[in-house]
């Protein structure tokens, strides 16, 4: 749950990125921390294994200055996307503001997107919190793999997959190249920030 | 396409696979590769690409164990554990000291227990979190030692003077619950705790599909007779009202139209939903061609959900 502090006029929120494993979570954050150098607050930090998948979290404190006179800073997470590490997903998702979710486009992942968009409603659930009121952003990673030859999914049918009832805000992206990064970001927050100022009513005019 | 092709365009894509991390992916590409390879003597330099590919899939295998078999958590650096007592604690700001109980407790709950255990223990001094600490240390413990070490560990405590007879009679007590319910788990087969260990709380959310049924964009359904029985066939849901769909399907579907017979039962339907992906089985409970309208000739099927599976 994001800190109010109204006599500092301070409000700091958090969004956690969610999807399957290997979507492109942390490319997605590697890109905010190189390009957004502005915002950035300070180091992002990774745990991750030998071979490169995140283990915990990865973590970046980011600043979006002054809203309404209030500043506001943003704690970014991924969570680990591999099957068994439900847990630690269900430690990083507490206290989450906001999610942006990264689907990935190989066909060969389809599956996986599906289950990991359940788990991820399953873990809101025992966080007491319900997927179709918290903030939520898709992402549909990996669209530079349309140039290639490789099996991808249409964007219309990821739609229908993942965001038929949700009917969420979407953004194809390329993590690796960041087209759509900055967007699918620009809309969490838009979202989170929305919902907090409704549920806090913290920058009263 | 030929052959040569069709076996270099598998290969790229299986190489695309392993690049991203998708091992299992790049694993099942390359048996299909191998196996077109072996089933086709004509293609030159056979035995040297069967070579090849089976030193990747070797190797892919390799990946694939160590990426079931989740090792320890790592140490972490004092940066990341500075993070995570900063970010995960949740402290109750009227209780003082609870920040590194807090602090503590979330360490453990990363895996990092031993570091855990030196801070929970340095808050035996104080009074009010002695116990908290002395608890938390025996429930991630158990996670972490043998039995026997943690049975030591508290016999230890009992030698500590900070410690009453009251508060060493109710650890034990707790103790002797945590080895229970260790031992409970190890019966029932359950697998090796993954770091980081479940919090304690946490209890297994099911029902979710009894209570409700989500709304059903898709099904997956094995045709159960005809000559493509047992292919899997993704249908568009045209309606669903809780357990019933209905699916529309086009005069020129006619071997799935045939295969769906009415008052037949389908095991083994996938059922795609915005947020799950569940199966069971389905009921065919009505089969009618559409006489009018502009989907005239087409089919209109209905289906009832038995039972659902957990996803």
């Amino acid at each position: 749950m994001a800190t109010v502090n109204l006599k500092n006029r301070e409000s700091e929120c958090k969004i956690v990125y969610y999807g399957p494993g290997r979507c492109g979570k942390t490319t997605n954050l590697e890109y905010i921390h190189r390009t957004f150098k502005k915002q950035v607050r300070g180091e992002m930090i990774s745990i991750d294994t030998d071979g490169d998948r995140t283990l915990f979290f990865d973590f970046l404190p980011i600043g979006l200055g002054q809203i309404k006179g209030c500043e506001i800073k943003v704690q970014l997470y991924t969570v680990p996307g591999q099957v068994q590490y439900r847990s630690t997903r269900q430690l990083v998702l507490k206290g989450v503001d906001g999610i942006v979710f990264v689907a990935d486009s190989l066909k060969v992942r389809r599956e996986k997107n599906m289950e990991s968009l359940k788990d991820l409603h399953e873990n809101l659930k025992k966080a007491g919190l319900n997927i179709l009121r918290t903030p939520l952003v898709m992402q549909y990673n990996k669209r530079d793999l349309e140039k290639t030859e490789m099996p991808v999914m249409s964007v219309e049918q990821m739609e229908r997959d993942l965001n038929r009832q949700l009917r969420v805000p979407s953004f194809p992206a390329s993590a690796v190249t960041g087209q759509g990064v900055g967007a699918t970001l620009t809309q969490t927050l838009k979202k989170t920030l929305k919902y907090l100022h409704k549920e806090f009513q913290w920058a009263q005019e | 396409m030929n052959l040569a092709e069709k076996i270099k365009r598998k290969i790229e894509e299986a190489e695309l696979y392993r690049n991203q991390g998708l091992i299992n992916e790049a694993l099942d590409i390359y048996r299909a590769v191998d196996d077109m390879i072996r089933k086709n003597s004509r293609i030159k330099n056979r035995d040297s690409l069967l070579s090849k590919i089976s030193a990747r899939i070797d190797i892919l295998r390799k990946n694939t164990q160590n990426l079931k078999t989740p090792g320890q958590a790592p140490e972490l650096s004092d940066q990341a554990r500075d993070l995570i007592r900063e970010m995960f604690s949740f402290d109750d700001p009227h209780v003082k000291g609870s920040s590194s109980l807090g602090g503590a407790v979330s360490l453990a709950e990363f895996g990092q227990y031993e570091q855990a255990r030196q801070e929970l223990e340095s808050l035996f001094d104080y009074d009010h979190l002695r116990m908290e600490a002395a608890k938390n240390i025996l429930q991630y413990g158990i996670r972490h030692l043998p039995p026997k070490e943690l049975t030591l560990v508290y016999q230890q405590w009992q030698a500590d003077e900070r410690f009453s007879a009251d508060e060493i009679k109710h650890l034990g007590e707790i103790l002797e619950q945590v080895l229970n319910d260790a031992g409970r788990n190890a019966d029932a087969g359950e697998p090796a705790e993954p770091e980081p260990a479940p919090a304690a709380s946490e209890a297994r959310d099911e029902g979710l599909y009894d209570e409700e049924i989500l709304d059903i964009s898709v099904i997956g359904v094995p045709l159960p007779t005809g000559s493509r029985a047992g292919e899997k066939v993704e249908l568009d849901v045209n309606f669903q009202s809780g357990r019933q769909i209905n699916l529309v399907l086009s005069k020129g579907q006619k071997e799935i139209i045939n295969s769906l017979e009415t008052g037949g039962r389908i095991a083994g339907v996938i059922f795609y939903s915005p947020v799950a992906i569940f199966s069971g089985t389905v009921y065919v409970s009505a089969k009618k061609e559409i006489g009018s309208g502009p989907k005239q000739g087409d089919y209109t099927v209905d289906l009832k959900i038995l039972h659902i599976e957990s996803g």
